[in-house]
């Protein structure tokens, strides 16, 4: 196909799909089931899925990798010693300070051994950190977290931004100048700058408003602020389409048989919108991981000793030459992830919502 | 002063009572030998003088004798900022660098009634680096300065007569009544409430270092107080640079045991991050690094350049503290179960290395310290958790207290918080800001129960120690060096006795012993705290410097002696 | 026009107000408790937090609290809790390597992501393109802390794989113009990757979207050759919402918002002077660069928005 001049540059997975299997056989079908058949044949979508959800599983089995491979929790220290390849070794190995004739003599100590993979039967397959901890149980723990905080702050933002952007799309008027103008507000400040301003003043005595308490360490802290720096990135591109369906026929039907706002907000507009949220929530969770990893590693995130990617790769950045494991399989870990994800979002994307963008930016 | 790298200050409050201690009589502490005759410093460095020196230095949190109390400034401060005496600025490895020497005074003070007064005479025709005449009432400004910027200093004069209504309202202080000056004789008298052992000492800290009259009272930034002694900070931009000059009214060798130093001028920028300035004197666009060098990366320096690199070891004590008086550390068994459950070996280890175990509080340089033997708490788990079993503790929360923004400091709070666990408490880490991590943790309303802390001395005698870190008497509400809140009676009372000596007897050896009897006491009969490591500091060197100049000073190295090969 | 700029910049005002206001509810209100307390710091004597009380007003209501932050910010008497130094000095101390930082990057990330995003639209469907779209996720989905780290242990660090450069820091142009570009190549080009990736792919998708309107097909009907209809027409409209996208996020990266790219390198800018005082929780610098980030966010916005009024008669000035 795509012999036509035009045709020359168009990658459009619909207008593919319609030339392939013509348009009658189309027609009629709801545009879920469109979008999951166009998605049913991006292959390459669909095994990125399967990475991600691969990631995911690893992650969720992190207790049984602590119990049965490695035998260490994911704050357990250990220095002792372990036999790997038949040899006696330490796991940090062992230094300190004579002092003769006044004068310190040093042997080097306390960096802890590399990756063993299989050699240690199972203990240290990606090697430890400086406390002797398993940087491999840390690491599927450390993942758990982060998902964790990705999936739940672009749950809260994409939930609070659908809210905001219906009730300003619907209502127009006052609601949409002061919601729009909140969203501007947010738009206005550096996502990491934000996200460290929020982080740092939350972290100093906790969050203690509106009935919620939360100590300055607790992971929800994290969440909230990234839920809330995202807002306006999902908020601003529903907003408009809102409006723009605020208008249509079905809307004015619905109102003139006396349906309620709140109905028509969800039974009507919601539906309408609802593949972009779907796409636009993906690409959040992509970006939020991220932010969690900036947060964390410049301080304003997760808090010690619990792992997260992003403290693993602060963690470790002081210790990269002796230890790079402790940073290095994190960084992969978070690339794989974000990666999966975005291009399962894209797949998601060309099936749902074709013009569906956000702006990133986590420099 | 407290650590190398915590950016702090600590409140040395309440050094109060004692006795005068006749150092030129007995020698000062310390981990030299006896040497005492007449270091001529300034000779043997002749004709090494140079014109440059390239610096990386740490971080400082002032640049002004007042108001500094980090190991950064201070050693600056020895090359700059005089005192009307002085610690002698000579190697510790081979002669007596806590000896006190006169500085800008004659003598090392004339004491009478009965080691209640100290009568000093200036040295005739004396200048700051302005210009300016140094005159005898700029001692007492100095003072009176301190106590007006709330200086972490004003503790340590509590003793003299007629500080109260100072101490009460410092930042209206305006007169001492203990401290008569001539400006046209050049006198200073210091009358003292009681007979105070380390007065000497404090005099030769810079908080008491003179400073014209005409200084403002606050931090003057950039640039800092004239100085007065071979050197003068002529700039200063916090946190990034700084550039020391000769001073040009210093006459050389004016002061008998104060170098003039070697390099014209010291050219300096400041920076934390160790791998940094490990690497720009590695690629040789500095010549010394005054910083640590990077915990990970120390054996590849060590590897890669031996020669240049330079190990000190410090008057310093890392440990624990423990509170007293909240469970579970209330409880004497639960102290000594986290004695038990801290491997020394692995706290030096997570430093690099650069450092020795310890069972003492006093650190090994002390003619006071006596090893504590047998080794009172071998690491052993087992024990401990037997301990924190009969303690009746097991199972109580802990919150672990530590500094987030140094990495060592951070994973030696994670450390403890982990092997808490594992003798069975529910131990959780609350990471501060070094900032204010001392004034929290000093705060009794922060109900710290245990966390991580050091002592670097500021002079050389164990009341620097007990006293300020140890003495119940010396507890207080808001900015206690006393995190623990150790308070033994009896202890408080042998502390006091030996303050209050004849002063023949102050370094005597059934004083010594008397002291060392404190530490094995307090550290075996009441595990009061958990010391683990004396500290380690490096000095290294571009190619281009010989390391062999480099002499360790009480508690620092001294830049101004530094030469090329 | 006239009347349009006023009312755009009496709008900008607005904004900078509200967005002060954000500030002061994030580093004043939601601490709670005692800031004075808190932030008093090394010699916090009673004095010393009356002191800071008093500075911040604390005893004032909010509305003079508020006012107070913004005048000391305007008036540059903003000190940091932490060493007492000014603020706002510390901010312009920081702007030439934000600056050098910023616009390097921007040079990199803007050419580098239109010559990519082209290239993949031509190209679309067809293995270069694939090969892009790889590489362009490959780029969105790194951490950059992460990609900067790595790059500079291995291509910089004293014990690294190679020393091919300088192990982070800035060198002042005026110093030393060669060395300030060779310490600024790593920085720039790991803070360019993300946006190369993100503009790459936002520009292809632009151009295809072009290619499918009205206008194109009446260019093709009049039988412009293809390539003059891409260069003339199509990469022209696409490129607008690039550059909106560029004016947003150069702003962000010039008001300190690459902080992890500053911290990462040790390049002493704005960004890095914001992380510094993350590890003390000293609120003013945060403060202050979190506005003057936002500021230029703001001012940006508004300049790209008055050069499309300008460029593009087709936007109404309502």
């Amino acid at each position: 196909m795509a012999t036509t001049g035009q045709e020359e540059f168009t990658l459009d997975t619909a207008a593919e799909l319609a030339a392939e299997s013509g348009a009658k056989e189309i027609q009629g079908r709801s545009p879920w089931v469109l979008a999951g058949r166009r998605l049913r044949r991006n292959y390459v979508a669909l095994s990125f899925l399967g990475v991600f959800l691969l990631v995911v599983v690893c992650c969720l089995l992190a207790p049984v990798y602590s119990a049965h491979v490695s035998g260490l929790g994911q704050n357990d220290q250990f220095s002792g010693t372990i036999v790997s390849n038949g040899k006696t070794i330490h796991v940090i190995s062992q230094g300190g300070t004579k002092i003769v004739n006044g004068q310190p003599q040093i042997v080097f100590g306390g960096v802890p051994i590399g990756p063993q993979w299989g050699a240690a039967g199972g203990k240290y397959i990606l090697g430890a950190d400086e406390l002797g901890r398993d940087v491999g149980t840390r690491l599927l723990y450390g993942g758990l977290n982060s998902l964790y905080i990705g999936v739940t702050s672009a749950a809260i933002c994409t939930f609070l931004s659908v809210i905001l952007a219906l009730l300003a799309g619907y209502f127009g008027g006052v609601v949409d100048w002061i919601i729009s103008r909140f969203f501007d507000l947010i738009w206005a400040f550096p996502v990491v700058l934000l996200g460290i301003a929020l982080g740092t003043a939350l972290s100093v005595n906790g969050f203690h408003h509106f009935g919620i308490n939360l100590s300055g360490s607790s992971l929800w802290i994290t969440i909230g602020v990234i839920s809330f720096v995202f807002i306006p990135y999902i908020g601003r591109p529903l907003r408009g389409q809102v409006l723009a369906l605020r208008n249509r026929e079905f809307v004015e039907a619905a109102t003139a048989q006396g349906a309620s706002s709140v109905r028509i907000m969800f039974t009507e507009l919601l539906p309408n919108v609802a593949s972009s949220v779907l796409v636009l929530f993906t690409l959040i969770i992509a970006n939020a991981i991220l932010t969690e990893v900036g947060l964390s590693y410049l301080g304003a995130g997760v808090r010690l000793p619990n792992p997260s990617w992003g403290t693993m790769i602060e963690e470790g950045s002081t210790r990269l030459s002796t230890a790079p494991q402790i940073s290095l399989y994190a960084g992969i870990a978070i690339a794989i992830t974000v990666l999966s994800i975005n291009v399962f979002g894209d797949g998601l994307r060309d099936a749902l919502d074709p013009r569906a963008k956000i702006r990133i930016e986590h420099g | 002063m407290r650590t190398k790298r915590g950016r702090f200050v600590a409140i040395a409050a309440v050094v109060a009572t004692g006795l005068a201690l006749v150092v030129s009589a007995c020698g000062g502490g310390g981990g030299g030998g006896g040497g005492g005759s007449n270091p001529t410093t300034s000779s043997s460095t002749a004709g090494k003088t140079f014109p440059v020196l390239k610096a990386v230095w740490g971080t400082t949190d002032y640049m002004d004798p007042g108001l500094s109390y980090r190991l950064e400034s201070w050693q600056l401060f020895q090359d700059t900022y005089l005192g009307l005496v002085v610690k002698a600025r000579v190697s510790c490895l081979t002669d007596n660098c806590t000896k006190i020497l006169p500085g800008l005074a004659t003598t090392t003070g004339t004491v009478t009634n009965g080691g209640k007064e100290y009568k000093f005479t200036l040295r005739k025709g004396l200048k700051y680096s302005n210009g300016e005449t140094i005159k005898a009432s700029d001692f007492k400004n100095t003072i009176i300065r301190d106590f007006n910027m709330n200086s972490p200093g004003i503790g340590f004069f509590s003793n003299i007569v007629g500080v109260d209504s100072c101490e009460n309202n410092p930042t209206k202080c305006s007169d001492i009544s203990g401290i008569v000056t001539n400006d046209a004789a050049g006198t200073v008298d210091i009358k003292l409430k009681s007979p105070e052992s380390d007065f000497l000492y404090v005099l030769s800290i810079p908080f008491t270092s003179v400073v014209p009259s005409s200084t403002p009272k606050k931090d003057t930034e950039n640039p800092p107080p004239p100085g007065n002694g071979p050197y003068y900070i002529a700039s200063y931009n916090p946190s990034k640079s700084f550039v020391m000059k000769r001073n040009p009214n210093w006459t050389k060798g004016e002061i008998p045991g104060i170098p003039d130093g070697n390099p014209d001028k010291i050219v300096a920028t400041m920076t934390s991050d160790q791998a940094q300035s490990a690497q720009l004197v590695a690629s040789g666009q500095y010549d010394y690094d005054e910083n640590i060098l990077p915990t990970d990366q120390l054996a590849h320096y060590k590897n890669k350049y031996s020669s240049q690199i330079k190990f000190w070891t410090t008057p310093s004590t890392y440990y624990f503290f423990m509170n007293w008086r909240l469970p579970p550390f209330s409880n004497l068994k639960a102290r000594q179960a986290v004695n038990y459950a801290i491997d020394r070996n692995q706290l030096v280890n997570l430093r690099g290395g650069l450092g020795v175990p310890t069972y003492n509080f006093l650190p090994p340089s002390y003619p006071q310290y006596k090893k504590i033997s047998p080794t009172p708490y071998p690491y052993n788990l087992n024990k401990a958790k037997q301990l924190v079993k009969q303690s009746g503790m097991q199972g109580q929360k802990v919150t672990v207290y530590t500094i987030s923004d140094v990495a060592v400091d951070l994973s030696t709070g994670e450390y403890l918080q982990g092997q808490l666990n594992k003798i069975g408490f529910k131990a959780s880490l609350k990471p501060l800001a070094s900032a204010n991590y001392f004034t929290i943790v000093g705060n009794q309303a922060t109900k710290a129960q245990i966390g991580f802390t050091d002592w670097f001395e500021d002079y050389p005698y164990p009341s620097d120690w007990f006293n300020i870190l140890q003495n119940g008497e010396n507890i207080t509400q808001v900015h206690n060096n006393n995190y623990g809140n150790v308070d033994v009676k009896s202890i408080n009372k042998q502390i006091d006795t030996l303050d209050h000596q004849p002063p023949s007897n102050a370094l005597s050896p059934s004083t010594n012993a008397k002291w060392a009897e404190i530490d094995r006491t307090l550290m075996v009969k009441y595990a009061s705290t958990a010391p683990y490591l004396n500290g380690i500091l490096t000095s290294f060197f571009s190619s281009r410097m010989d390391p062999a100049c480099d002499i360790f000073t009480d508690g620092q190295d001294d830049a101004a002696q530094f030469c090329l090969k | 026009m006239g009347a349009y700029i006023i009312r755009r910049i009496f709008g900008m005002l607005l904004v900078l107000l509200a967005v002060s206001f954000i500030v002061y509810l994030i580093f004043i209100v939601i601490p709670g408790g005692d800031p004075a307390q808190r932030i008093a710091g090394k010699v916090a004597t009673p004095q010393n937090v009356a002191a800071i009380k008093h500075r911040l007003g604390l005893d004032q209501s909010f509305i003079v609290q508020w006012y107070d932050l913004v005048k000391s910010l305007f008036t540059a008497k903003l000190v940091s809790y932490y060493d007492g130094t000014n603020v706002v000095n510390q901010i312009k101390q920081g702007l030439p390597a934000t600056f050098s930082l910023a616009i390097g990057a921007g040079i990199i990330w803007m050419g580098f992501g239109i010559l990519v995003g082209t290239i993949s639209a031509v190209t679309a469907g067809r293995f270069s393109d694939r090969v892009i779209t790889a590489f362009a996720l490959i780029g969105i989905s790194m951490p950059v802390a992460w990609l900067g780290l790595i790059l500079r242990y291995f291509l910089a660090g004293e014990g690294g794989a190679v020393s091919w450069f300088p192990d982070g820091g800035y060198v002042a142009f005026t110093s030393n113009p060669a060395q300030w570009f060779y310490h600024l190549l790593l920085p720039w080009f790991t803070l360019a990757v993300l946006f190369i990736g993100f503009y790459g792919r936002v520009l292809r998708s632009n151009i295809l979207d072009t290619i499918n309107e009205d206008f194109v097909r009446t260019a093709k009907a009049k039988g412009l050759s293809t390539r003059r209809i891409l260069v003339k027409h199509v990469l022209r409209a696409s490129l607008i919402p690039i550059v909106t996208l560029f004016g947003l996020d150069f702003a962000s990266v010039l008001g300190g918002g690459a902080i992890i790219t500053e911290s990462v390198y040790n390049l002493h800018g704005v960004g890095w002077y914001a992380w510094q005082s993350i590890g003390t929780q000293d609120l003013p610098p945060l403060m202050g660069v979190t506005l003057f980030g936002a500021m230029f966010i703001v001012v940006f916005t508004l300049l790209v928005d008055l050069a499309y009024a300008y460029l593009d008669p087709r936007i109404r000035l309502t």
